[in-house]
């Protein structure tokens, strides 16, 4: 436990305010990351969406100090519990990622030692962290692995990672991730590569160890399927900014942004929709060194005009809901969701 | 009735197991199991399944790379042989493939108009049509602009590189479209640009596919009828919208209740 941790129950876990990451390249600077804030709140989940080249990573990655060079956090701040991880030592910060912040990517073989037991691993994870003795630290390993729904944890810590179905690997993940109860966990993607039946059983399982354990989560992904269930909050990114950000039943009811509105439409849904054609959104994601001027999307947008072209809209609050935040100048008016064809 | 244009008869694959050192041959898996359908021209056949269901093994034992243990691939009423020496080439254009990645599928040091150009090298053109002639009818179909074709791989959007896989496959005229679910790796505003362009080809060349994924939501959007593929295995052939509404097998319901859904999400599950 961080000792901050009792204390700050109406103190948000993670508060980010005006974050900036860059990658300066031959041809250019690209701002991955540009003017990103948001908060999350303990046993909240805040999803993050966007295509790639958003800014959905970079964000996660600027937040734990791992992003890759030549990239750099040039500005904001990134404060746990009032505490700003950009001033830290990275001495300090290699104490805060694995114990307060835990972390799950994509691939979890990648993640794994081949040639290690996995109950070793994850003791090892724990150790680093906090002084306990081996038979302590075996304890809160198995107990890990049960929690991320490993059904006989004893048996499993004793297998190697080739030993694993990538379903069991990804939780074997889930467990060191949590083995020093982190107050926030950050999952990037963390289903993109298995199987739907999977799938939903480490979703539900995340969702459990979340309930459980009372964390803050923030999980990024590009399918709107995955976050609209998981999330209560939605955060839309679009060419390192974020465009649109709202409860979870506001986005999906109301989204005010075109872009948010346009993903919405062009997903393929498991429901009948009422068009036969799903209604993409045309052009190409922006050219991150190229940025249109004005609304990065005005270029893709049916409602872009003279002034979209020239000023960059403000992430402002909406009027009629202080929760809902967007950045456009001439929002959605329709009810996107009653274009959609939803049954029951 | 009309004799279907791709009918799959019993297509079964086996694999031999060996033994770890001597390599002797210690049995036998079953990878495609008895597998039969029929394709009518102008029809999407979706097969859904997770990985190791055997359905992208499905394709290429189609497409005739690899080796079918029994049943045959038969297109318009005769077998599809192209691995057969003495075909003449046309024959082996009926069928196409085209795949996930589509970065792994194009040649990287080979712009657009190169690698469209060496198909034309490979197949010939249509009777008074120029190379030139052929790739800019094609970029057009795919609705490309005929400036990227000097653009190599490596300066496309996923998009844009799908659309020239699918240029690729279209320029020998096939009548069927072997598709190795190729959105699953495209962003949603891509993916949908990509089936759509799909449904439009359907309906201006009276196009067959055979559509593989793992996702039954993009079936939805695209496929007439559908199978499910289990452990090598269609375990249920229906019509699409039976799949949806009324699923038979234990499996697809199974899979139909994991997937994701908005409106299930809307209804806090």
């Amino acid at each position: 436990m961080s000792q901050s941790r009792e204390t700050t129950s109406a103190q948000p876990v993670l508060e980010v305010r005006n974050l900036q990451t860059v990658f300066p390249t031959r041809d250019g600077l690209i701002r991955a990351v540009d003017d990103v804030s948001f908060t999350v709140e303990q046993g909240k989940t805040l999803g993050i969406i966007g295509e790639s080249g958003s800014g959905k990573s970079v964000t996660a990655r600027s937040i734990l100090r791992v992003v890759d060079r030549p990239g750099r956090v040039v500005g904001g701040s990134v404060k746990l519990f009032g505490r700003d991880l950009l001033t830290l030592s990275e001495r300090e910060m290699r104490e805060i990622r694995g114990r307060d912040i835990g972390m799950i990517f994509q691939d979890p073989g990648a993640s794994l030692n081949p040639v290690r037991k996995v109950g070793t691993q994850i003791v090892e994870t724990y150790m680093t962290h906090r002084k306990a003795s081996k038979n302590e630290a075996r304890e809160r390993a198995l107990e890990s692995l049960a929690i991320a729904g490993i059904p006989n944890p004893t048996e499993v810590f004793d297998l190697y990672p080739v030993d694993l179905s990538s379903g069991a690997k990804q939780r074997v993940m889930i467990a060191m991730a949590i083995v020093c109860r982190p107050a926030l966990l950050i999952a990037d993607e963390p289903t993109t590569m298995l199987g739907v039946r999977t799938q939903r059983h480490i979703l539900e399982s995340l969702l459990k160890v979340q309930e459980e354990l009372a964390m803050a989560m923030i999980l990024i992904t590009h399918d709107f399927g995955v976050v609209s269930w998981m999330a209560d909050e939605i955060m839309v990114m679009y060419g390192g900014r974020v465009v649109e950000h709202a409860p979870k039943f506001e986005i999906l009811r109301r989204p005010r942004h075109h872009y948010t509105a346009g993903l919405i439409r062009s997903v393929p849904l498991i429901e009948e929709r009422r068009e036969k054609r799903l209604k993409s959104i045309p052009g190409f994601p922006p050219d991150l060194l190229n940025l249109p001027t004005g609304c990065i999307f005005h270029p893709r947008c049916e409602a872009a005009d003279g002034l979209c072209q020239s000023v960059r809209p403000e992430l402002g609050v909406a009027p009629e809901d202080p929760r809902h935040r967007y950045a456009c100048h001439h929002p959605v008016q329709e009810a996107v969701l009653d274009e959609l064809k939803l049954t029951g | 009735m009309d004799a279907p244009l791709l009918r799959v008869e019993r297509l079964t694959k086996r694999f031999p197991i060996r033994a770890p050192i001597s390599k002797r041959v210690i049995g036998e898996k079953t990878v495609l199991d008895n597998i039969t359908f029929d394709l009518p021209r102008g029809e999407t056949l979706g097969i859904v399944g997770e990985s190791g269901s055997g359905k992208s093994l499905l394709l290429r034992v189609i497409l005739g790379v690899v080796q079918p243990t029994e049943g045959r691939v038969i297109v318009e009423g005769r077998e599809f042989r192209p691995r057969t020496e003495d075909r003449p080439l046309a024959d082996k254009r009926a069928i196409q493939m085209i795949f996930q990645d589509p970065g792994a599928a194009l040649h990287p040091r080979l712009t657009v108009y190169r690698t469209l150009a060496e198909t034309f090298r490979v197949h010939g053109t249509r009777d008074g049509k120029t190379v030139e002639e052929e790739i800019t009818e094609l970029l057009e179909l795919v609705g490309l602009s005929r400036r990227l074709g000097d653009r190599y791989p490596h300066q496309l959007s996923g998009g844009q590189r799908q659309r020239v896989v699918v240029a690729r496959a279209l320029a020998v005229r096939p009548q069927i479209l072997l598709c190795d679910d190729p959105v699953a790796a495209l962003d949603v505003s891509l993916a949908a640009q990509v089936l759509n362009l799909l449904l439009d080809l359907q309906e201006q060349l009276g196009l067959s596919y055979v559509f593989v994924t793992n996702n039954l939501a993009v079936l939805r959007q695209i496929a007439h009828r559908i199978a499910v593929m289990h452990d090598g295995r269609i375990v249920e052939l229906s019509e699409k919208e039976a799949i949806y509404t009324n699923p038979r097998d234990e499996y697809t319901r199974e899979l139909l209740e994991a997937a994701p859904s908005l409106q299930r999400s809307l209804a806090g599950n």
